[in-house]
């Protein structure tokens, strides 16, 4: 009976916003909850969204905060060369250390909490409480000196300093300062944990001058493969008005301008597909974006634009339409569109880059293709077609799997506590 | 090619009657812009926003708007009394265009100031009237009231009768407005609409025409039921009633009677398996513990394909609207396969032909809603739009008002 006694583990889970990227929490939520750990979530950004687990949204205040943050962030970082991409600086933000949720809580997970939710204070502010804090590191900025990809970079292992960001040389830029605020937050508390999702990502901790003395753990990231999953391929191009002999070739075009999405190899090897393949029945569709006539003129099949699709029925429609799903990504951690189409049963070809490996098996669920190598990359989408290829997750990824990660977690957290 | 400016409050993602409409033209070689207040993500090329500006100017009208309208009766639905607004006449695209249609543009859009200096531009304006609010002193829905008949003045929205009120003021400004321009055209989407603003004392000269919403089959169209049920992770054994919950808290869209007829239908047909889906409401315990079956409650869809799939999913769609004008889900339900029931009511019996393609149910009887229900699920009523509401029709439509208001070349 003493086992019913035992006290329910509390975890409190701090994000961004609801929406995708920022939702990381919402979707480890329920999983929790159905293992009996009780977890609510702390988002600086409310929205419509359906859980039967407790949310909590910062107020008009927080997001006003916010607002003004990321004003200021932008005229302090206005010199930084765009093509490497978000540079973040926390100014402002919230102390929410005082939350009824916070002070329940026996783990603090930390998920993407910038753009002015939460700066160094506030974070100071959790450690302090003593209770563990878990930074879920959904991009590389908990380990630079504010980077979120450093690229080729890796002045991170031994500390930032004239960051190749900012134009212009100065040995005590703004990484600097900031590389040297992590570093004493990091070391003044003992509570602090680091989980990576992707190995790869493990591994730049492991050698970075502020996390490698540190706790630093890989658990994947989680995805409910209940809600993703496959159906009839050809029910679902039908739906989307697409002909059930077409060949359905998709990719994810949030922000196609961007170098490191690899619009440009993808581009390539289209053209490349198009000279090497007779089949004349190949539709590409884009999504989250809506018609742009620069992406459709250099596309040498029929395309079809999605749009922005913001709702997860349509999105799983899309995936189950496609017979191959690409993501050309230069630099990624471990996107989660590779897992949502992978449980939808379509499989997926990439460059070996990042967390991408960790979830295509080679020729098995999708293909690897060599880096920045485009004919590479149409080789592996003819392949995944001639092979009738089927995308599935690998074991690892189990949500069940990934809830016990974190249940070990917890235990090795307490050990090294005691 | 004729060019149609199209002013409406928001694109809603391309979902809404408006944006319908608009990508109609553009694939039928009409020239449209949509000027819209609120920016969205409806990407077009075609959309031209008026800015952060007026948005705020919007945002504060808005304010005032609820300050003064703070003592009417909030079951009575909205009432509107435009302020500031955003001058659109000046815009190029309003300049260029042969035409004007005037859609939702409350909330602080345009003004009545702003409608005068569209009116002086000469051009053809067309209203079309998704409510009342075009010959009222400010409802958008009269239910029992007529005074829009006479003349508006001690309305029964505000908690204190006055005789020269806030809507006595607002319909003389209107009378003003109106019979100066004889460049003003009328369009209701349904013909309840229509007959009630033929009556009414400032449309009763005007020319008042009846077109309906255009809908695009290409996106609603019937889909495997069961396949749809199983991506919604409902078991396919289950019997799926859907309705839309976007404001269960306003009496116009009762969901007082809903909830009564499910009730009913509780009692009735205690060993069936039955879900009910709602859609535009979050988990909401409240809504859960009022209805005897499961729920499955779908947030708020923002894409065509997820609303498509859960009307696909559904054997029957409720609306239980008290009032409405041609409300756009029966429309969609319809063309995906689903049977609606609703209230005979506004033009809900435009759409529903009685136990053919859905069921009228006896104003404000739950029970009847009831009967409604298990009609459509004991004679596997399938939907189906009726031929006046196909696109090619509408779209005839607006062609030949396009020659009778365009002067003749």
């Amino acid at each position: 009976m003493s086992q019913e006694n035992k006290k329910m583990t509390r975890v409190v889970q701090l994000q961004y916003s609801m929406q995708s990227g920022g939702a990381m929490g919402l979707k480890m939520q329920q999983f929790f909850l159905q293992r009996n750990i009780d977890s609510s979530i702390v988002s600086l950004k409310s929205d419509n969204t359906v859980s039967s687990g407790k949310i909590v949204s910062l107020g008009r205040k927080a997001n006003i905060i916010s607002w003004i943050d990321n004003k200021l962030q932008h005229y302090l970082t206005k010199k930084s060369i765009k093509k490497f991409g978000l540079f973040s600086y926390p100014v402002l933000g919230t102390d929410i250390s005082k939350l009824e949720e916070i002070k329940n809580a026996d783990y603090i997970y930390v998920h993407w909490v910038l753009k002015g939710f939460l700066n160094f204070r506030n974070i100071e502010q959790l450690a302090r409480l003593n209770k563990p804090l878990i930074f879920i590191m959904h991009d590389m900025w908990n380990i630079t000196g504010g980077c979120h990809h450093s690229f080729t970079c890796d002045k991170y292992t031994t500390g930032c300093s004239n960051c190749q960001v900012f134009e212009g040389n100065k040995n005590k830029d703004l990484a600097f300062r900031e590389f040297e605020k992590k570093k004493r937050l990091y070391a003044k508390y003992k509570n602090l944990y680091f989980v990576s999702p992707s190995k790869w990502l493990y591994e730049c901790a492991k050698q970075s001058a502020l996390t490698k003395d540190k706790p630093v753990f890989y658990i994947p990231n989680i995805i409910d493969n209940t809600l993703f999953k496959p159906f009839d391929k050809n029910a679902a191009k039908e739906f989307l008005n697409i002909s059930s002999d077409e060949t359905v070739i998709a990719f994810g075009a949030v922000s196609i301008e961007s170098p490191y999405k690899g619009w440009r190899y993808l581009q390539k090897a289209l053209t490349a597909l198009k000279q090497n393949n007779s089949n004349e029945n190949i539709t590409v569709i884009i999504f989250g974006s809506g018609y742009n006539k620069e992406v459709a003129e250099n596309i040498p099949f029929k395309v079809k634009f999605m749009g922005f699709l913001a709702d997860p029925y349509s999105t799983i429609l899309v995936y189950n339409a496609a017979d191959v799903f690409i993501v050309p990504s230069l630099a990624d951690n471990l996107p989660t569109t590779v897992l949502e189409s992978l449980c939808c049963g379509t499989p997926v070809v990439g460059f070996e880059t990042g967390g991408i490996p960790d979830m295509i098996d080679h020729k098995k669920n999708g293909y690897i293709a060599k880096y920045k190598d485009a004919d590479d990359l149409a080789a592996g989408i003819l392949f995944c077609l001639q092979y009738h290829l089927k995308g599935y997750i690998l074991p690892s990824f189990e949500p069940s799997l990934i809830v016990s990660d974190h249940l070990a977690l917890f235990e090795q957290i307490k050990s090294i506590q005691s | 090619m004729i060019k149609v400016v199209q002013l409406q409050y928001s694109t809603a993602s391309g979902g809404n009657s408006a944006a319908r409409l608009h990508t109609a033209f553009l694939e039928n070689g009409v020239d449209s812009t949509i000027i819209s207040l609120q920016k969205d993500r409806f990407h077009d090329t075609k959309t031209v926003y008026t800015g952060r500006w007026s948005r705020v100017l919007a945002r504060l009208d808005n304010k005032i708007q609820s300050w003064l309208t703070r003592n009417t009766y909030r079951e009575l639905d909205l009432f509107s009394y435009p302020i500031f607004g955003h001058n659109v006449a000046k815009f190029p695209v309003v300049q260029e265009a042969d035409i004007i249609y005037v859609h939702w543009v409350q909330y602080g859009f345009l003004s009545l100031k702003n409608l005068k200096q569209l009116a002086k531009l000469n051009k053809p304006v067309v209203f079309i009237l998704h409510d009342m609010w075009m010959f009222t002193g400010g409802c958008h829905y009269s239910f029992s009231c007529e005074k829009y008949i006479s003349g508006c003045n001690t309305c029964p929205v505000f908690k204190a009768p006055k005789k020269n009120d806030l809507a006595a003021k607002e319909f003389k400004r209107k009378l003003k407005f109106y019979p100066a321009y004889h460049n003003l055209f009328f369009v209701t989407p349904s013909s309840w609409l229509c007959e009630t603003a033929k009556r009414s004392l400032l449309l009763k000269d005007k020319t008042v025409l009846h077109i309906p919403n255009v809908i695009d089959r290409a996106f609603f169209k019937p889909f495997d039921k069961n396949i749809a049920k199983g991506i919604l992770n409902i078991d396919t054994g289950e019997t799926v009633l859907a309705f839309g919950a976007v404001s269960i808290t306003n009496v116009r869209k009762g969901w007082q009677y809903l909830q009564e007829a499910l009730q009913i239908l509780g009692e009735r047909r205690p060993a069936e398996k039955i879900t009910i889906a709602i859609f535009g409401s979050n988990y909401d315990p409240h809504v859960a513990a009022a209805i005897p079956f499961k729920t499955k409650f779908l947030g708020y869809l923002k894409d065509v394909y997820s609303t498509a799939l859960v009307y696909n999913a559904a054997d029957v769609f409720i609306l239980p609207s008290l009032a409405d004008n041609l409300p756009t889900t029966i429309q969609e339900s319809l063309c995906c396969g689903t049977p609606v029931v609703g209230f005979n009511t506004g033009g809900i019996p435009e759409m529903i032909t009685h136990k053919q393609n859905g069921y009228l149910a006896r104003y404000k009887d739950a029970a009847d809603i009831a009967d409604g229900i298990a009609f459509c699920l004991d004679n596997n009523i399938k939907g189906k739009l009726l031929p006046q509401f196909e696109k090619d029709v509408v779209l005839k439509n607006h062609m030949d008002l396009f020659k009778s208001v365009l002067p003749s070349k």
